[in-house]
C-alpha cells in the first residue's frame, strides 16, 4: 500500500512557467543559441535579393562590346564578361534567381517528402515499404545523371531545373520525417489521442507532426544550401536558367573558357557567391540541429 | 549439440540476412529500370526522343507503330527490359554506334580518376581525422573542421577552376584541363585502356609523366570535394572508440600512445569508414558530370553531358543505368564486407 502513496519529493519541484505565446515564446528563450553568424550571412543575401535594383549599379544583362572582359576597376568592381556585362550587378540580381529556385524547390520537397513520411511511418505496411523503396531508387541514380534524364525528358527550363532540385530532396524530407514518426507511434500520448477518436490524420497533424518540426527545420536550411549547388551546377553545364539571365552557375560557365587565359574575374565571384551562400545556409542548419539535439 | 546449434544458428541468420540484402539490391536495380523506363515512356514520348524535332505526325504515328510504342506499356516494359538484359542500351544517334561500345571506351577514364582520388582523399582524409579525434575542440580539431565545412560548401567545378587558374596559369605546374594526355603525345597501346596502367606496361615515361600531371588537378578536386565526409566520419567514430573501455584499459597498461591511436582505436575506427569509402567511391564511379566537364575528362559524366548537348538520349539513359547499378553493387558489397569483417554486425544482423 506504501508503495502508491507519492512522496513529494517524486513530485517534480515545480511546474513550467505558463507562455503566453506557447512555442513562439519558447523559442525566443532559446535566442542565443538559435542565432549565429551564419544568420547574418542570409539576412544580407536575402536582402541583397530584395533590393537588386535598387543596389545594382548596370543593367544585369545589357551587354557593352565596348568593355568587354575589364578586370575589376572602380567603374565595375567586379570586372566585366564576355559580353561585356557588369558582373557584380549581374551577381547581385542573380541572388533573386538562385534563392528563389532553391527555396521553392526546397518548400515543395518539404510539402510533398513531410505527409508522405508521416504517413508512412505512422501507417507503416505495404504504403511505408513502397515509398521506402522509391525514396532509395531516387537516391542510388548519381543527381546530376538524374538531372540530365529529367531535362532530357521534359525540356529544357527553369520550372524543370525547380522540379528537379523538389525531386532529389523530397526522399531527404520523407525519410528524416519517417524516422521521427516511428518510435512515436506507440507513444501513450499517441494512443490517448486515438482513444479520444482522432482519425490518423488528425492525429499525425496535431500530435506526430509537430515532433518534426525542428529537424525538418534544419534539414530544410541544409536542403537549400544543397539546392544551391545543384542550381548553380546544372546552369553551369548549361541547364536551367537560360543565358543571359543572370545566374552564379551559368555565370561561372561563361567565364570557364577564359580561365586558361587569366582572366579569373568572370568565374571566381559568382563562384564565390554560391560559397557564401552555401556556407550560410549550412551553417543556419547545423545551429538548428545543434539546438535541438542539445 | 548445443555448442552445434550456437554455431549453426547464426550461420543460418546470416545467410538469411546476405540473401534478403541480395533480394533488395535486386529489387532496387529493378527499381531503377522501372524509373528510367517511366521518365523515358510515359512523362517524355520515346519517339520524340529517337528522332527529335524534326519528326512530321505521319512520321512520328508510323515509328511508333514499327518501334511498337501502341503496344500496353507493361509489353514495352519487359521488351525494354529483356533489351538490357541483352547488354542492348541503344544506339546513339550521333556516332550510330551501341551505347554499350561507347560506354565501355569511356568508363576507364573516369575508372582511373576516381581510383586516383579516392586514393589522393584517404591519404589526407584518415590521417588527419585521427589527429583530430585524438584532442577534439584542438588546433588540428578546428583547422580540420573548417576544411569539412569548406569542402561540403564548395562547388567542385568551381573549385577545379580555381585550381587550374592558380597551378596552371599562375604557377605553371600543372598542364592545361584538356584531358588525360597533353596532345602532342600518343597514347600508349590499348592494354587496360588505363592511362596510366597502359603507359607503365609499355614502358613509355613519357605518357605516364603526362598522365600522372593530367590526372593531378581533376583527382585533386574531387578529393578535396568528396571525401571531407570520410574524414568527418573517422573523427566522430574515433572519438567514440577513444572513450571505450578497452582503450583505458590499453592506456592503464601503459601501451604508448602511438599504438593506441594508430593501431587498436584505428582498427576499430575503419568498419564505418570503410563504408563511406565505398559508397564515395561508388558514386565518384557514376561519373563526376561537373568535375569531367571541367577538365574535358573523357569519361562518362561528360559522355552524358556531351550527348544531352547533341539531344541524344540512349547514352544518357545508358549512363544512368550503369552508374546506380555500380552505386548499387557496391552498397551491396560494402555491406556484406562489413558482414565479414565486424562480429558485431553479424550478431546484430
Amino acid at each position: 500500500m506504501q508503495a502508491d502513496i507519492v512522496s513529494v519529493a517524486q513530485l517534480p519541484p515545480e511546474l513550467p512557467p505558463v507562455r503566453p505565446l506557447g512555442q513562439v515564446g519558447q523559442l525566443w528563450s532559446y535566442r542565443r543559441q538559435f542565432f549565429n553568424g551564419y544568420w547574418l550571412v542570409l539576412g544580407v543575401f536575402v536582402l541583397v535579393a530584395l533590393l537588386a535594383p535598387v543596389l545594382a549599379p548596370y543593367d544585369p544583362v545589357r551587354s557593352d562590346l565596348a568593355h568587354q572582359l575589364l578586370p575589376p576597376s572602380w567603374q565595375h568592381w567586379f570586372g566585366t564578361d564576355i559580353y561585356g556585362m557588369d558582373i557584380y550587378s549581374r551577381i547581385l540580381w542573380a541572388t533573386r534567381t538562385d534563392f528563389t529556385i532553391a527555396l521553392i524547390g526546397v518548400l515543395i520537397a518539404v510539402a510533398v517528402g513531410v505527409p508522405l513520411g508521416a504517413l508512412s511511418g505512422y501507417l507503416g505496411g505495404f504504403a511505408d515499404d513502397a515509398l521506402s523503396r522509391l525514396s532509395e531508387m531516387i537516391q542510388a541514380i548519381p543527381l546530376f545523371l538524374f538531372a540530365l534524364m529529367v531535362f532530357a525528358a521534359l525540356g529544357n527550363s527553369s520550372r524543370v531545373l525547380v522540379g528537379v532540385v523538389a525531386l532529389v530532396n523530397a526522399p531527404i524530407f520523407l525519410k528524416l520525417t519517417r524516422s521521427v514518426v516511428l518510435p512515436l507511434r506507440g507513444a501513450d500520448f499517441i494512443a490517448a489521442a486515438r482513444c479520444a477518436g482522432l482519425s490518423p490524420i488528425q492525429v499525425v497533424i496535431r500530435h506526430i507532426l509537430p515532433n518534426a518540426l525542428a529537424p525538418v527545420s534544419s534539414q530544410f536550411s541544409i536542403s537549400c544550401a544543397y539546392a544551391i549547388q545543384i542550381t548553380a551546377g546544372l546552369s553551369f553545364l548549361g541547364f536551367g536558367v537560360p543565358i543571359p539571365y543572370p545566374e552564379w552557375g551559368s555565370m561561372i560557365q561563361e567565364g570557364a573558357s577564359r580561365i586558361i587565359y587569366g582572366e579569373w574575374w568572370t568565374s571566381v565571384f559568382p563562384g564565390l557567391a554560391v560559397l557564401i551562400a552555401v556556407l550560410g545556409f549550412g551553417g543556419v542548419g547545423r545551429q538548428i540541429h545543434k539546438m535541438y539535439a542539445s | 549439440m548445443n555448442q552445434l546449434r550456437s554455431l549453426a544458428a547464426p550461420a543460418a541468420r546470416w545467410s538469411l540476412f546476405v540473401a534478403r540484402r541480395l533480394g533488395s539490391a535486386g529489387i532496387a536495380l529493378l527499381g531503377v529500370t522501372i524509373l528510367v523506363f517511366v521518365v523515358t515512356h510515359l512523362l517524355a514520348d520515346p519517339v520524340y526522343l529517337l528522332i527529335g524535332q524534326r519528326g512530321t505526325p505521319a512520321m512520328i504515328n508510323s515509328m511508333r507503330h514499327s518501334l511498337g510504342y501502341d503496344q500496353p506499356l507493361w509489353v514495352q516494359y519487359l521488351r525494354y527490359l529483356g533489351a538490357l538484359l541483352h547488354g542492348d542500351f541503344g544506339t546513339s544517334r550521333f556516332t550510330f554506334q551501341p551505347v554499350a561500345g561507347e560506354i565501355a571506351q569511356r568508363f576507364p577514364a573516369t575508372f582511373e580518376l576516381s581510383v586516383s582520388a579516392m586514393i589522393l582523399g584517404l591519404l589526407w582524409t584518415v590521417p588527419l581525422g585521427v589527429i583530430s579525434a585524438t584532442r577534439p575542440g584542438g588546433l588540428v580539431d578546428r583547422i580540420s573542421q573548417a576544411i569539412v565545412e569548406f569542402g561540403v560548401a564548395i562547388p567542385s567545378f568551381w573549385l577545379g577552376l580555381l585550381l587550374v587558374f592558380f597551378l596552371y596559369y599562375k604557377l605553371k605546374i600543372a598542364p592545361a584541363p584538356i584531358g588525360q594526355l597533353d596532345l602532342q603525345i600518343d597514347a600508349p597501346p590499348h592494354v587496360t585502356g588505363l592511362i596510366v596502367v597502359d603507359s607503365i606496361l609499355a614502358g613509355d615515361t613519357i605518357a605516364l609523366t603526362s598522365a600522372l600531371s593530367h590526372l593531378l588537378l581533376p583527382a585533386l578536386t574531387l578529393s578535396l570535394t568528396s571525401c571531407p565526409p570520410i574524414l568527418q566520419l573517422t573523427r566522430n567514430t574515433m572519438i567514440q572508440v577513444l572513450r571505450s573501455d578497452f582503450i583505458r584499459g590499453a592506456r592503464a597498461l601503459g601501451l604508448p600512445l602511438r599504438t593506441i591511436y594508430w593501431r587498436y582505436a584505428l582498427q576499430n575506427t575503419l568498419l564505418p569508414v570503410t563504408t563511406m569509402t565505398a559508397m564515395t567511391f561508388g558514386y565518384l564511379l557514376g561519373g563526376t558530370v561537373l568535375v569531367e566537364t571541367v577538365f574535358s575528362w573523357p569519361g562518362i559524366g561528360l559522355y552524358a553531358v556531351q550527348s544531352m548537348q547533341r539531344a541524344d538520349y540512349d547514352p544518357i539513359l545508358g549512363v544512368v543505368l550503369l552508374a546506380s547499378t555500380i552505386y548499387i553493387l557496391v552498397y551491396l558489397a560494402a555491406d556484406l564486407a562489413a558482414l565479414f569483417i565486424d562480429p558485431r554486425v553479424r550478431d546484430a544482423s
